[in-house]
């Protein structure tokens, strides 16, 4: 009787993930370029309105073509790459600094401070990450700061977690044992034996985050609840876009295919990420 | 003297993992209530040859050959032919009972399913089985969740679902390793009685040759997927012919290896009335067990063996002993120094180091050997980055390996080499006192005569003071000038060495002592090395 | 099993906690907000400042916040939750109009997501075939790579606009099918590599050795070992699904919660946006309820010890 084949090849999308680095760079690549060239390129003002090009289609001047207010929707969605990637970047790393970060010094403080600061990672993981964003960022007032933040204290304790349960699984290995019995102090055990690891899991959790800090700032645009109105986000285009889908279906197809694309370049990233941080997967290579 | 007849035989069993022959060839023939013993290390490929013949190869190996069970030609390579062999004419009962268990339903359910009668029945036979194999209230054992069960009621319980058919074979694969002596003696006993009432034949696989020779009539003994020598156990074990048998046969620590250390005077370790409670359960945190007035003393020089049986306690005495916890009452004091005490650790952890039994766990998978070597003396300032370098290697030296090894990482290097690095790092702060926590029980026998010779050497040439613990009484009696007994958190015996192993007056230490597999012919040819 | 079911009691205790202390922290984190109703009001309605003064005293939001969470407590210790200011309905009756869109949204799409996330990781296990095991990988990477807001407005993109296949707005099939894909992919890779460990233990050989056949071993032994795995993961999902259901309420134009919510949100409905958070974080607490409850039923080893 056989269960299951204990084959290494996993198939077809086995195959997609192998290649998944090379497609990652890529449209991560094309992504930073985007932001970075694509307004001086097209040489247009992202927020210029000109009603009599409304819903044109793509042309020599306008690439992709033009919006329900005569846009142009190239300049805009570069515009827009270039605010998604800083807020899902920037409120990734304030969710490491407000979970990992403060989770660790917490741990490191005593029971109490742990017990405190953990049960406040609870509260936060007890509500859906939108709502919780929502409301902190009514709260906070509309901005890009706002934005990542709110999205940062949202993610906060996944990162929280992954400190911990790494912080856990280093102190009770035996390496760290014998280091005790060296006399290391904690500071050396942190730097040596614990940090390499943790950096690891944080990265390969960072790689999951951030395409969903870019999906949360989308949404959380579209709601119009994000970004000051105007400001060409990917989730303002789309919020715009769905009005008037059915005689500009260009201007709602862009910003969405973008948000796929990047989201599938850190998913494919972040799985290459976990494969590479696997110590057993290491070993058997080596 | 009439052989009995042939129960299974196989000409030439072949098992291939990927491209490699993890069996070669084997030829095996096992008698109608006999039982053969086969005897092989890690890798050897006992355990491969076992599955094979119980048709429970994995899904990955590729077999060849046509096993002979009494009558029938089974192909090894098609699984399907096993469908009416596997439980019903081959039993099995596994290495560690709790795994071979599933862990959502009772152990009764098992074995009744094992039974393949009307339920009603299978109860019936369930509870007389469960009584046949020595279990005194087979109602309770029936119900119980085999978490709920100790290791040695597990195994009795496991021989009793392997038995559910009454299988003309009993594959019994290494049934004894993952118990304490005293439980291994029981079911030992167990499989003897059961063999002399229902006759069916065992094939008994085990790394240890003392063990075998209890039970076997014929031995095998296995290397790199072959068998080299066959033999009756008397004549395997007095007389081997083959060298490797040889090696291993001498590999059995007899009596006390390595030169004798004149003791000092200063006292290197000394507990009065140390007691260790049981901590209440922490996630993540190691459960400890308890401690309860435990008076010991180790002169400077002297080796103490602490033997005792899972749960006994003596881990966590080394753990006090190098200060990785604290004793709840009484006092411990390693040369003048409270081990626990923060202020004192640097100090303390230049007297004291400590290796452990899991080599492997005690070095970090991402360093090199070279950077685990130099992690003491970086911690405690010793010499500059090149001086610490060459220390390194002089280290590796001293524990037989070559400065190839230093930019090795531990997972290119074997179970024995992972060890020798781990005690050459507890050597690099030149502590006057090393405590051994089972520092050969993960290795196989033939390392573990390696390393304890090296422990006795360095020994002798550092005078250095030893703890050692082990459950292993002839590991003990190969090392220590001294011998503690612990049972329960207590000391029962305590003495020299020779005076305890050799004429015990407590009870408990008796048992302990009568328990121990001991080859019954001690081999005239001198140690391997 | 009286220490087990302490064991949840005590879960149980925590878990109360955590609505308890929710609902305080957001009571006075929405009192931090700049603006309250009565501003909003007043930019729409054109209110003069005795007006608006006399608005703010009848609504209570001229009192000290602390003597505000004191009046809110005491009513919602009565079962009141308050009138929402904006529509001037009771907020209890608003939220009960509007659980039963967002509950048989996240009911469809959950009986769509185990169906398909379970079967498929079962079949790869016990089917052979690289076509199991290739959807369930297919599966997995289309839940990491598309989120639901996108796999949601390009479903809207075709089927409503460019097919012209028009009620897609306003009915809940599919959402539930996007958001039912979503679970699958969560589900199916963790419980396969779950299952494919389970299969390869010492147990399952050792029941193999008894003479068990493949369907006992499949049904008996495999099954019910991953079934642990399989509610902690749903359990995982359906908090998430909670929050996912809110989104593709408000993309698709569906009554429910997520609506309500924004709505709330937006207008600086006090009352209404305290009642859904306590409903959200209700539900997911009692979401992680029931999965350790369940958990400790399924598993000897957490009811003893």
């Amino acid at each position: 009787m056989r269960i299951s084949p204990v084959c290494a090849d996993e198939g077809g999308a086995g195959s997609v993930r192998s290649r998944g680095a090379a497609i990652a760079v890529v449209i991560l690549g094309g992504a930073v370029l985007l932001a970075l060239a694509g307004p001086a390129l097209s040489g247009l003002d992202p927020l210029a309105q000109n009603i009599g090009g409304a819903n044109m289609p793509p042309s020599a001047a306008h690439w992709l073509g033009q919006d329900h207010l005569g846009r142009d929707i190239f300049t805009r969605l570069a515009v827009g790459t270039r605010l998604t990637l800083f807020v899902a970047l920037a409120a990734t790393l304030a969710a490491i600094l407000i979970g990992a970060v403060l989770g660790l010094v917490a741990i490191a403080s005593g029971r109490i401070a742990e017990t405190l600061v953990f049960g406040g990672y609870d509260l936060v993981r007890a509500m859906p990450s939108i709502l919780l964003a929502m409301t902190l960022l009514v709260a906070l007032g509309p901005g890009i700061l706002p934005l990542t933040l709110a999205i940062g204290i949202a993610y906060a304790p996944i990162f929280a977690h992954v400190a911990r349960a790494v912080w856990r699984r280093e102190s009770s290995a035996g390496y760290v044992a014998a280091a005790r019995v060296m006399a290391a102090p904690p500071l050396s055990i942190l730097s040596r034996h614990v940090a390499p690891n943790l950096f690891g899991a944080i990265v390969t959790q960072a790689a999951i985050v951030v395409p969903r800090a870019i999906t949360t700032e989308s949404v959380l645009s579209f709601f119009g609840i994000g970004v000051t109105p105007g400001t060409p986000t990917w989730g303002r285009m789309i919020a715009d876009a769905v009005r008037h889908a059915e005689t500009a279906p260009l201007a709602l197809a862009m910003p969405v295919a973008a948000l796929s694309a990047i989201t599938l370049a850190f998913a494919l990233l972040g799985d290459r990420l976990r494969l590479g941080s696997d110590p057993l997967r290491r070993g058997m290579a080596a | 003297m009439t052989r009995p007849a042939r129960l299974l035989s196989v000409d030439s069993l072949s098992v291939k993992i990927g491209a490699r022959r993890v069996v070669d060839r084997v030829a095996l023939e096992i008698a109608t209530g006999e039982t053969l013993g086969l005897v092989g290390e890690s890798g050897s490929g006992k355990s491969m040859t076992a599955f094979a013949l119980g048709g429970l190869l994995p899904p990955v190996a590729r077999a060849e050959g046509i096993v002979h069970l009494a009558g029938d030609a089974l192909p090894a390579d098609r699984p399907e032919a096993w469908d009416p062999i596997r439980g019903r004419r081959v039993g099995v009962v596994f290495q560690d009972p709790y795994a071979s268990f599933d862990p959502l339903r009772t152990v009764g359910a098992q074995i009744a399913m094992a039974c393949h009668l009307p339920r009603e029945a299978a109860r019936a036979r369930t509870l007389a089985l469960l009584e046949e194999c020595g279990l005194p209230e087979p109602g309770a054992m029936a119900g119980a969740y085999p978490h709920q069960v100790s290791g040695g009621q597990l195994q009795r319980a496991g021989l009793a679902a392997a038995l559910a058919q009454a299988p003309a074979l009993l594959i019994a694969d290494e049934p004894t390793t993952a118990l304490d002596a005293t439980v291994q003696a029981q079911i030992v006993e167990l499989l003897r009685r059961l063999q002399a009432r229902h006759g069916m034949a065992i094939l008994f696989i085990s790394h240890d040759l003392a063990v075998v020779a209890r039970v076997a009539d014929r031995v095998a003994v296995m290397k790199d997927g072959r068998i080299v020598e066959t033999g009756t156990a008397a004549r395997v074990l007095s007389a081997p012919s083959h060298a490797y048998t040889q090696v291993l046969v001498a590999s059995r620590p007899a009596g006390r290896i390595g030169a004798p250390v004149r003791p000092g005077d200063t006292i290197a370790l000394e507990s009065s009335s140390v007691g260790f409670a049981y901590a209440p359960r922490r996630m993540g945190a190691v459960r400890e067990a308890a401690l309860a007035d435990v008076s010991l003393r180790i002169r400077a020089g002297v080796c103490l063996g602490l033997v005792g049986e899972s749960g006994s306690g003596k881990s966590t005495f080394g753990r006090l002993a190098v200060g990785s916890a604290r004793p709840s009452s009484g006092s411990l004091r390693v040369f003048g120094l409270e081990p626990s005490d923060p202020a004192s650790a640097r100090a303390r952890a230049r007297l004291v180091q400590m290796v452990f039994q899991d080599a492997a766990g005690s070095l970090n998978p991402r360093r090199m050997v070279v950077a685990s070597l130099m992690e003491p003396l970086a911690l405690h300032g010793i010499g500059t980055r090149g001086e610490r370098q060459d220390r390194a290697a002089a280290l590796l030296d001293e524990v037989g390996l070559g400065t190839e090894h230093l930019r090795r990482y531990p997972h290119e290097l074997s179970g024995g080499q992972r060890q020798r690095v781990a005690i050459a790092r507890s050597l690099a702060l030149d502590p006057a006192l090393l405590v051994c926590d089972e520092p050969v029980t993960a290795l196989d026998m033939t390392i573990q005569a390696q390393i304890l010779k090296l422990l006795a050497d360095i020994r002798a040439r550092r005078a250095m003071a030893m703890l050692f613990i082990s459950h292993d009484i002839a590991a003990v009696e190969a090392m220590a000038d001294d011998v503690a007994v612990l049972h329960r958190g207590r000391v029962v015996e305590y003495g020299a060495a020779s005076r305890i192993l050799h004429a015990p007056v407590d009870g408990y230490t008796r048992a302990l002592l009568g328990a121990v597999a001991r080859l019954p012919v001690r081999s005239a040819s001198a140690v391997a090395r | 099993m009286t220490r087990g079911f302490a064991g949840s009691g005590a879960a149980l205790l925590r878990h109360g906690a955590v609505v308890c202390a929710i609902a305080v922290v957001m009571f006075f984190l929405i009192r931090v907000i700049p603006g309250d109703v009565v501003d909003v009001l007043a930019a729409e309605g054109d209110l003069s400042d005795s007006e608006i003064a006399a608005l703010r005293a009848e609504l209570g939001l001229d009192r000290g916040v602390a003597a505000q969470f004191v009046a809110w407590l005491a009513a919602a210790a009565r079962g009141d939750l308050g009138l929402s200011i904006r529509f001037e309905r009771p907020v209890a009756e608003m939220i009960w109009f509007a659980v039963p869109g967002t509950l048989a949204l996240a009911a469809k799409a959950l009986a769509i997501g185990l169906t398909l996330g379970i079967g498929l990781a079962a079949a790869a296990v016990i089917w052979p075939r690289r076509v199991f095991v290739w959807l369930v990988n297919a599966v997995n990477l289309w839940s990491i790579a598309l989120p639901t807001f996108c796999v949601g407005l390009a479903a809207i993109l075709i089927f409503s606009i460019w097919l012209g296949w028009l009620p897609v707005l306003g009915q809940a099939t599919l959402p539930a099918i996007v958001i039912g894909i979503d679970i699958a992919g969560q589900l199916a890779k963790p419980l396969h590599e779950d299952l494919k460990e389970i299969a390869a233990a010492p147990f399952v050989r050792a029941a193999r050795a008894r003479g068990q056949s493949r369907a006992t071993i499949v049904f008996r032994h495999l099954l019910p070992n991953a079934a642990p795995v399989a509610i902690a993961l749903s359990g995982l999902i359906l908090a998430g699904l909670i929050g996912g259901t809110l989104t593709m309420e408000v993309l698709f134009g569906l009554p429910g919660l997520g609506t309500v919510a924004l709505q709330a949100i937006l207008g600086r409905d006090y009352p209404v946006v305290q009642a859904v958070i306590l409903v959200f974080a209700l539900a997911i607490v009692l979401v992680n309820a029931l999965t350790d409850l369940c958990q400790r039923a399924l598993d000897p080893r957490l009811r003893h010890d």
